[in-house]
């Protein structure tokens, strides 16, 4: 899935192990979750929305083909 | 040599030295005249690289730079660990023990099946850790997904082989491939497709 997260992160100038960290997942789960490679759980998802304080459908792309 | 490369190298190590442990032994135990304690060895020498596997994960969640989790996300890992250590102690125990009785005293088949299930008792209990292990709350969800792909991949694979296998035996008279060694070709292919199925979300 699509998402703004490398962009947010790298507005705050964090590395994935810092946002890795501020999640409590590992390190690889940043990576893939930004690759696309990865969907985050519901749970996580909420995470990162309230971490960077937008709506979840701010950060992820909503693709109906997907 | 990266990190990755030398877990995997480290983990092939292990199941080779079990596999080749595990035919010099079957050699030794098939011959009629070998002393009781020296088949006791046999027995037990090619379950000891199973124990490599504790030092190598430990090590390998506590400084992979990859993963890098946090202490609540190592907990899960500890668990399966100390239960995996549990199950493969009582396993080597139960072994002994019935190695012991069966070459001592003259047993009736009922006993005798009774100590065959009781032998295999660890290894259920060991594939109820790994259960547990996907199953743990604290388990980064990540690793979660790429610990349960890994397990259906060897899974798989191993259902694969024992075919491949069934069939040489059936077609092509290969030799008598012994049933519960499938449990350890298990855990070696669970060690060795890891990195493969990591490398897919890369």
């Amino acid at each position: 899935m699509k998402n703004r997260l490398r962009v947010l992160r790298a507005e705050r100038k964090w590395s994935q192990a810092v946002l890795a960290e501020h999640l409590d997942v590992s390190r690889q789960s940043v990576n893939a979750i930004e690759t696309g490679k990865y969907d985050p759980s519901l749970p996580l998802a909420f995470r990162i929305a309230r971490l960077f304080e937008q709506p979840i459908e701010a950060i992820f792309e909503d693709a109906e083909d997907a | 040599m990266s990190a990755k490369s030398l877990y995997f190298t480290r983990i092939a190590g292990l199941v080779f030295a079990f596999l080749l442990l595990e035919w010099l032994a079957s050699k030794m135990i098939a011959r009629a005249d070998l002393p009781f304690g020296l088949s006791l060895v046999a027995y037990i020498v090619p379950t000891l690289p199973v124990l490599g596997i504790f030092p190598l994960a430990i090590n390998y969640t506590k400084n992979n730079p990859v993963t890098k989790l946090s202490a609540r996300r190592r907990a899960p890992v500890r668990r399966y660990m100390v239960r995996l250590g549990m199950g493969l102690f009582f396993y080597i125990l139960v072994l002994m023990v019935s190695v012991a009785a069966l070459n001592r005293f003259d047993l009736s088949t009922q006993v005798k099946s009774i100590l065959a299930v009781l032998t295999a008792l660890p290894i259920g209990w060991i594939i109820w850790a790994m259960g547990r292990f996907i199953a743990d709350p604290d388990i980064d969800e990540f690793e979660r997904m790429i610990i349960t792909r890994s397990l259906l991949l060897s899974t798989g694979l191993t259902l694969f082989f024992a075919a491949i296998w069934g069939f040489l035996e059936n077609f092509a008279q290969a030799p008598d491939f012994p049933l519960y060694i499938l449990v350890p070709v298990f855990f070696g292919l669970f060690g060795m497709v890891q990195p493969f199925v990591r490398r897919g979300y890369k």
